[in-house]
C-alpha cells in the first residue's frame, strides 16, 4: 500500500517514519477499521488493570483512551503511554513484560498514531495563515517600495526575532505580532519616510582627497577622532606614503579626514580610489608572528563607518560595513576603484584586513626577538615611547599595506528627486499641499504600500488621522508624513491577505514577488496583475524568467540558502579559539558565497538538483582553497574550480554544509546525521524519548564516539533511528567543525569514517559515501522541492500538498528539467494557485 | 566569526532602550495587581541571573543535602551567605535540546511549544513585571553582557533583548532628558495616540473580511495596538516625574572588559533596585563570555571538558569568578537593605553542558527574608518536581494570587516560600 510513494531513502522503515505523508493515509485507513485496534488491545492487556475503571493508579485511566483522536488533550494523553514505554518505567517490572519486538512495535505504532493525529488537527485545508511579512522581508520592502538603500541603514535589525518552524521564518500561523514590534513598526515607518523625502535641490557631486600623512598631530588633530592621532603605533612618515601594520585600528586603520566625523553630506553612489601596495608579504620573523600567514596577499578592506556615539576604544565607530575587499601581491603602487553606497553620515575608511593583530603587540614581540633580527637590536634596550615604536616599526620587515592617497567623489545620482520621493508627494512642493491633494497622495501611496487596488472607505481611519491633525494647525507636510507612517504600520501592508480559493491577480502577484524577490511586487508585476493576466501560466513562466534576472532574486538563493540549511546556528556558537584564525581570513563570508554562487549556477544553468550531490567542482577563492588544500588560487573573488583531485564534491563536502551541522567546536556525528537526513534527504527523525542519557565524549579517549554510539545503539528503542542517523555522521568525521579535512581527532584517535547504510551499502571513506548519496538524486529532489514549496507559501505542508510535491518531481523527472524549471514548477503548481 | 558590528545608540529616546521594557501589559487585571503591589508596606523584587552554560555540575552540587551540607567547590565563593541562599538539585521541566533549550529556564516552557500555553513561554521575571505594572519607572530591566542567553520573554512569546551597554542603563536610570526634549517627545506620544486610533480602526475594517484563523491572527494585531496604547499611557505618567540623582559617579560609554561590565552592572541592578526604577531585573551570562581576559580557552571550548583535568581547572576559575560576582551582588543588596524584600535567582538552563542536557539545572535561591534550607536535594528518579513549580511559589511569594505557571504542577512542596 505504500507504492504509490516514488521516495523512500534506503529502506521502507524510513518510510514509516515520513510522518506527514504515510501519518495522513493512517487516518484514512483507521476508522475503517472495525474491531479495536492492537494498540488497544495493548492497553487493554498491560494497562489497564491499574490504570481502569476499578484502579486509577497514578490518577491515570486507560481504559478511556480514545481510539480515534480529536483533541489536543488527548494527544497528550497518548503521548503519556509512549513516553513511559519508551522509558521502560510502564508497564513496571513486577508486572508481566511485552517482549522486545513488540515493545519497540507498539512504541512505533502509537508514536505513529500520534503524529498523524497532530498533523491532521494543525492541517489548515492547504490555507497559508494572513501572512505577516517577517524582518527579512520588511527590510526589502521598504527599501524597494521608497527606492532606499536598506544595507547601512536596516530599518528592521532591532526587530524581535522570527519563529522558525522546520526552519522557516515565514510561517504565517505561527509568526508573531506583538507590541513590541509594533512599536518598532511604528519607529521603522518614521525613518523610512524621513529618508525618502528630498524636497531640496539636487546635491552637486563633491570631490574630496586626502593624500598622505594621513596621522595628524597638536592643533590639527583637535577636532579629530584618535583614529586621526599620531601615537606610539602612528606617525607621520617623510616618504610619500604612511604603513598599516596591524589590524587594530592603531597602527591599522587609517580615515579620510576630509569627510571626518561628519560623513557623506548626502546619501548615495560615490567613487572611491585608494593608491596602495602590498610591502613585505614573506616576513623573516617565522611562528612569533604567528597570526599573518608568511606569503599571504595584503589584504586592503574598503569601509563605510558611522561615528556617531562611539568610543575611541572601539576606533571611534558605531557602525561599519564592508564594501570592499581587494587582495594586493605587488609593492609597486597601483589605484584601486570602486562605485560603493554610502549613507549620509558615513565616511570611508581604509583598513589592514589580514594585518597582525594589533601593533602594540608586535611592537613587543619584534623586541622580544631582537636578538634573530640585528636591525631591531637597536630599540631592544630603549625604553618604552614614542621614539622605540616608531624606530622599530620604520625597520620592521613584515606586511605592511601602503597607502599614499585616497579620493572619494559623489554622489552620482540619475534621477533627483529619487522614485521614492515621488511615491510618495508626486511634483508637489510642501506649500502646494491643500486637504485634497493630501488625499491624492495618501490614496496614491497606499495603493503602491498595499500591493492593489484600494477598497472602498479603506483608507478612512487613515484620512480622518490627517484631517484632524491638519484641523489641529499641524503643519500639512507634517499630517501627511504622519498618514505615510500610518500606512505603513498598518494590517493591509504588513499582512499578506491571500484570501480563500484561487489566488486572485494581485494576491499572486505579491506571493510570487515575496518568494523569489522577498519583497514587494514591482511597477510591471501589478501592470500584469491589473490586466488579469497572471491566471496564464505562459505569463507566469514569462515573469519568473524576467524575476530571476533580476538582481533582486539574489535575496532568494541566500535567503533559502540561509533557511534551509540552518546558518543562523553559526552565528550562535562561539568559534573555538582553534579556528579563530579561519574566521579572521574572511573564511565564513567565503563560505556563504561558495554555495550561495554555487546554488546560484544551478539555477541560471538550470541544472538538475541532483547536481548538488555530483557536482565535481565548486566555486572559491584563495582562502577557501587553502582551507580545502587545493593550491593556486589568487583573489577574493568566487570561481569555478574542478574538484576532481581535492576528494571532495558536491553539497555535503561544502565547508558551510559542515559548518553548520557542527557546533563551532566540535562535530558530532548524530548531530551531522540528523541534519544530512534533513537537509538532503527530507527526513526528520523523531526526537529522542525522554530521560535517554546525553552521549559524552571524553576526551581522554578512555572510549571513542563509534564505541558509546555503539553501546548507544544496544537500547532497541534507540536502535531504530540510530542506524539510520549514526553512518551519515561517521561519513563526514573526517571534516571537522569548519569543515576542514582531518585524519585524526584532537586527541589524536584515528577517525574511522566507515560505516554501513540502512539499506545493506557500506562505504570506507567519505569520498565512497559521496558516491552512494549521488544515487539519491530522486530523493533530494524531492526534498529540495518541499522545502521551496513551504518558503514559496509561508506555511508547513500539508496532506494535500503530497500530490503537489508527486506532481513537480516526476515531472521534472521525465522533462530532465533544472533548478530554474523547479522554480516554475513550484510557481505553477495547485498549492501555489490558490489559499 | 564575522566582525560584531557596535551596537547603535539609539539616538531618540533612551526609554525606548532594548531590555528596559515598557512593553507590557496584556492583562486587564493589570491595575488591579498594581494596587495590591502597592498596598503591600516594603515592596518585593526580583533579581534573576542566567548563565548559558551553567556550572559543571561534579564541582556545583553539594555531595549531601539539608541545611547542615558540605559546601561544593563551585558554592565555595559564596559559602559567607551560606544562611541566607538555597541551592536545589535535580530540578528541571524536562527539556530537551542542550543549547536550544536553555532560553526555557526561566519559563518551563521552549519558545517551540510556547504556542500550547497560554502564556506562551513568559517567563519568571515577566510575569512579575506585569503584576508590578506601572508602580516603577521600568516595569523590568533586562541586562547582559553582549549576546545574552534568551533569558526573559514576555507573553507575546517575544523575546526581550538585554540592554548590554551599561552607560545606556546608566543614562536610563539617572540622566534627565533636557526640557525641549521633553517637550517633543510629549507632542510625539500625541500624534502617536492618534496613529493607533486609526490603525485600530483599519484593523477592525479589515476583520470582516476574513476567515477564523485569519481574525485570529488579526487578533494579535489588535492586542498588540492595545499594548502599545498602555505603554504610551505609562510612558506619559512617567515623562515629568523627575528621575532620581545617581549616587556613584557617571558611568561613561566606552569599551569595557566582560570582566569589568559584570561587576558594573550588578552594581547598577542593585541601585535600579534601590532608587525602586524597577521592581524586577535580570543579568544575562552569555556563551561568548570573553573568557581570554582570564588568560583561559574559550568559554565554550572549555564546557566541552571532555573530562580532561587542565580544561576543568580551567573551567573552574570562570566559574568560581561569576560565583565571586554573585557574592559581592548579594553584598551590595545586603548593605542596600534590599536582601530580605529580594528574591535572588542565579541558575542556567544548562545542566551540564559537556553532554548538552538540559536535566537536573544548577539553581540557587537568595534573600527574599524567606528561611533558607541549605541544600535542598528533590527526589532524583520518579516523582520528579518540575522546576515551574519554584517559579510558581517564587511568585506567590512576589505577591501574585495565581495556582499555575509553566510547566508546574502546584507550589514547591519541598519548600516554604510563604505568600506575600
Amino acid at each position: 500500500m505504500l507504492n504509490f510513494l516514488p521516495f523512500g531513502f534506503v529502506d521502507m522503515d524510513l518510510i514509516q517514519c515520513r510522518r506527514r505523508y504515510v501519518a495522513c493515509l493512517g487516518a484514512i485507513l483507521f476508522p475503517l477499521c472495525a474491531s479495536a485496534s492492537p494498540r488497544e488491545d495493548f492497553v487493554a492487556e498491560h494497562c489497564v488493570a491499574c490504570h481502569g475503571p476499578d484502579k486509577q493508579k497514578g490518577d491515570r485511566r486507560f481504559d478511556d483512551l480514545p481510539s480515534e483522536i480529536t483533541t489536543l488533550d488527548e494527544i497528550v494523553r497518548w503521548q503519556e503511554v509512549v513516553d513511559l514505554m519508551n522509558l521502560e518505567e510502564m508497564p513496571p517490572e513486577d508486572e508481566p513484560q511485552p517482549d522486545e519486538a513488540e515493545r519497540v512495535a507498539m512504541i512505533n505504532s502509537m508514536t505513529e498514531f500520534i503524529s498523524e493525529a497532530a498533523t491532521r488537527l494543525a492541517d489548515t485545508g492547504g490555507h497559508s495563515v494572513l501572512r505577516r511579512i517577517n524582518s527579512w522581508e520588511y527590510q526589502h520592502t521598504i527599501g524597494d517600495l521608497l527606492s532606499i538603500n536598506v544595507s547601512d541603514w536596516n530599518p528592521s535589525e532591532n526587530f524581535p526575532a522570527e519563529v522558525v518552524v522546520d526552519g522557516f521564518d515565514n510561517n504565517g500561523k505561527e509568526l508573531v505580532t506583538s507590541g513590541m514590534l509594533l512599536d518598532h513598526y511604528l519607529l521603522a515607518a518614521e525613518g523610512a519616510i524621513e529618508r525618502a523625502t528630498h524636497f531640496g535641490e539636487k546635491p552637486e557631486s563633491q570631490q574630496y582627497e586626502q593624500a598622505s600623512p594621513f596621522y595628524f598631530s597638536g592643533r590639527e588633530n583637535k577636532h579629530l577622532p584618535k583614529l586621526f592621532h599620531v601615537d606610539r603605533f602612528r606617525f607621520i612618515p617623510e616618504t610619500p606614503y604612511t604603513d598599516m601594520y596591524g589590524r587594530h585600528y592603531r597602527g591599522g586603520h587609517i580615515g579620510f579626514e576630509p569627510l571626518a566625523l561628519k560623513g557623506v553630506p548626502q546619501s548615495g553612489i560615490y567613487t572611491v580610489r585608494v593608491k596602495a601596495a602590498a610591502l613585505d608579504s614573506d616576513h623573516p620573523y617565522g611562528k612569533a608572528l604567528n597570526d599573518f600567514r608568511s606569503g599571504d596577499p595584503l589584504v586592503l578592506e574598503l569601509a563605510a563607518v558611522n561615528r556617531e556615539g562611539s568610543v575611541e576604544s572601539e576606533g571611534s565607530v558605531s557602525e561599519h560595513r564592508t564594501l570592499a575587499l581587494e587582495e594586493l601581491t605587488s609593492p609597486e603602487p597601483k589605484w584601486l576603484e570602486w562605485d560603493v553606497y554610502l549613507e549620509k553620515g558615513f565616511e570611508p575608511e581604509i583598513r589592514f584586513r589580514n594585518g597582525t593583530m594589533a601593533t602594540k603587540r608586535l611592537v613587543r614581540i619584534i623586541t622580544s626577538n631582537a636578538g634573530e633580527h640585528p636591525e631591531v637590536a637597536p630599540f631592544a634596550e630603549m625604553k618604552a615611547g614614542m621614539e622605540k615604536s616608531h624606530g622599530l616599526l620604520k625597520v620592521y620587515r613584515g606586511p605592511k599595506l601602503r597607502v599614499w592617497e585616497i579620493q572619494v567623489e559623489g554622489p552620482h545620482i540619475e534621477e533627483w528627486p529619487p522614485e521614492g520621493h515621488r511615491k510618495l508627494y508626486g511634483d508637489l512642493q510642501p506649500d502646494e499641499l491643500t486637504p485634497g491633494t493630501v488625499s491624492e497622495r495618501l490614496h496614491a501611496f497606499a495603493r503602491s504600500a498595499y500591493r492593489r487596488p484600494l477598497e472602498e472607505e479603506e483608507l478612512a481611519p487613515i484620512l480622518k488621522l490627517v484631517s484632524d491633525k491638519l484641523k489641529e494647525g499641524l503643519e500639512p507636510i507634517e499630517a501627511l508624513q504622519l498618514g505615510f507612517q500610518t500606512i505603513l504600520s498598518s494590517p493591509s501592508f504588513i499582512y499578506l491577505a491571500e484570501g480563500e480559493g484561487a489566488l486572485n491577480d494581485y494576491a499572486l502577484a505579491s506571493r510570487l514577488a515575496y518568494f523569489i524577490w522577498s519583497s514587494t511586487p514591482d511597477f510591471l508585476l501589478l501592470k500584469a496583475a491589473n490586466a488579469g493576466k497572471l491566471s496564464y501560466p505562459e505569463e507566469l513562466r514569462r515573469q519568473v524568467d524576467r524575476m530571476l534576472s533580476d538582481p533582486k532574486s539574489d535575496r532568494f538563493v541566500s535567503n533559502f540558502v540561509r533557511l534551509w540549511l540552518g546558518l543562523d546556528s553559526i552565528g550562535e556558537m562561539p568559534i573555538s579559539n582553534a579556528f579563530q584564525e579561519y574566521f579572521r581570513n574572511n573564511l565564513e563570508t567565503a563560505m556563504r558565497s561558495e554555495t550561495e554562487t554555487f546554488f546560484r549556477h544551478l539555477l541560471d544553468e538550470n541544472l538538475p538538483p541532483s547536481e548538488f550531490l555530483t557536482a565535481d567542482y565548486s566555486f572559491l577563492n584563495r582562502e577557501l582553497g587553502m582551507h580545502y588544500g587545493i593550491e593556486g588560487l589568487e583573489g577574493n573573488h568566487m570561481r569555478k574550480v574542478s574538484l576532481a583531485d581535492s576528494g571532495r564534491g558536491g553539497l555535503t563536502s561544502q565547508a558551510l554544509f559542515l559548518t553548520a551541522s557542527a557546533n563551532g567546536v566540535d562535530t558530532s556525528p548524530v548531530v551531522r546525521g540528523i541534519y544530512v537526513l534533513e537537509k538532503v534527504l527530507g527526513y526528520s527523525p523523531p526526537p529522542p524519548p525522554p530521560d535517554v542519557p546525553e552521549i559524552e565524549s571524553d576526551i581522554n579517549g578512555a572510549t571513542s564516539i563509534r564505541e558509546q554510539l555503539a553501546k548507544h545503539r544496544e537500547a532497541a528503542s534507540c536502535a531504530e533511528c540510530h542506524r539510520k542517523i549514526d553512518p551519515l555522521g561517521f561519513a563526514l568525521e573526517n571534516y571537522d567543525a569548519i569543515g576542514a579535512y582531518r585524519e585524526k581527532y584532537p586527541d589524536r584517535i584515528e577517525i574511522d569514517s566507515s560505516g554501513e547504510l540502512p539499506g545493506g551499502e557500506s562505504f570506507n571513506s567519505p569520498v565512497e559515501f559521496r558516491h552512494l548519496i549521488a544515487k539519491r538524486g530522486d530523493d533530494f529532489t524531492r526534498c529540495l522541492s518541499e522545502k521551496l514549496l513551504a518558503y514559496a507559501l509561508g506555511r508547513e505542508l500539508e496532506f494535500g500538498d503530497r500530490e503537489v510535491i508527486d506532481e513537480i518531481t516526476s515531472g521534472l523527472q521525465e522533462s530532465k528539467g533544472g533548478m530554474h524549471d523547479l522554480i516554475k514548477a513550484v510557481v505553477l503548481s495547485k498549492s501555489f494557485g490558490k489559499n | 566569526m564575522s566582525p560584531r558590528k557596535p551596537h547603535t545608540i539609539n539616538r531618540r529616546n533612551v526609554l525606548r532602550g532594548l531590555g528596559i521594557t515598557l512593553a507590557l501589559p496584556a492583562l486587564d487585571s493589570l491595575n488591579t495587581g498594581t494596587a495590591r503591589a502597592a498596598k503591600t508596606d516594603s515592596p518585593k523584587r526580583l533579581l534573576c541571573v542566567g548563565s548559558h552554560l551553567g556550572f559543571y555540575p561534579g564541582h556545583f552540587f553539594p555531595e549531601t543535602a539539608g541545611e547542615d551540607y558540605k559546601i561544593s567547590p563551585t558554592l565555595k565563593s559564596i559559602e559567607k551567605h551560606r544562611d541566607d541562599f538555597t541551592v536545589f538539585s535535580n530540578l528541571d521541566d524536562g527539556a530537551n535540546g542542550g543549547h536550544s533549550a536553555v532560553h526555557s529556564f526561566l519559563s518551563g516552557v521552549k519558545k517551540a511549544e510556547a504556542s500550547g500555553f497560554g502564556a506562551k513561554n513568559m517567563t519568571l521575571d515577566q510575569a512579575a513585571a506585569e503584576f508590578v505594572g506601572s508602580s516603577a519607572r521600568y516595569p523590568s530591566i533586562v541586562a547582559g553582557l553582549e549576546g545574552g542567553t534568551n533569558l526573559s520573554w514576555n507573553r507575546s512569546g517575544v523575546r526581550i533583548p538585554p540592554v548590554n551597554n551599561p552607560a545606556k542603563l546608566f543614562q536610563a536610570l539617572f540622566v534627565e532628558a533636557d526640557k525641549t526634549a521633553r517637550e517633543s517627545e510629549r507632542v510625539r506620544l500625541m500624534h502617536r495616540s492618534s496613529v493607533l486610533d486609526a490603525l485600530r480602526e483599519s484593523a477592525k475594517q479589515l476583520e470582516n473580511k476574513l476567515n477564523a484563523s485569519d481574525r485570529d491572527k488579526l487578533d494579535q494585531y489588535l492586542t498588540s495596538v492595545r499594548d502599545v496604547e498602555k505603554q504610551l499611557q505609562m510612558s506619559k505618567e512617567w515623562l515629568d516625574r523627575p528621575k532620581p540623582k545617581s549616587p556613584i559617579a557617571d558611568v561613561v560609554d566606552q569599551e569595557r572588559m566582560h570582566l569589568e561590565e559584570m561587576p558594573l552592572f550588578y552594581q547598577l541592578l542593585t541601585l535600579a533596585l534601590q532608587t525602586d526604577s524597577t521592581r524586577v531585573a535580570t543579568f544575562e551570562i552569555p556563551m561568548g563570555f570573553n573568557t581570554s581576559e582570564l588568560e583561559l580557552g574559550s568559554y565554550h571550548g572549555l564546557s566541552h571538558h571532555g573530562k580532561e583535568e587542565g580544561r576543568l581547572a580551567q573551567l573552574g576559575v570562570v566559574e568560581a569568578y561569576f560565583m565571586k560576582q554573585f557574592s559581592f551582588l548579594l553584598d551590595q543588596l545586603k548593605e542596600a537593605q534590599l536582601f530580605d524584600s529580594t528574591m535572588v535567582v542565579m541558575g542556567s538552563g544548562m545542566g551540564n553542558a559537556h553532554s548538552h542536557s538540559n536535566r537536573n539545572l544548577p539553581v540557587v535561591l537568595a534573600g527574599g527574608g524567606v528561611r533558607h534550607r541549605g541544600h535542598v536535594a528533590c527526589p532524583d528518579e520518579s516523582h520528579r518536581v518540575p522546576l515551574s513549580n519554584l517559579w510558581l511559589s517564587t511568585l506567590q511569594w512576589f505577591g501574585m494570587e495565581i495556582e499555575q505557571f509553566g510547566k508546574s504542577t502546584g507550589t514547591f512542596s519541598p519548600m516554604e516560600l510563604g505568600k506575600a
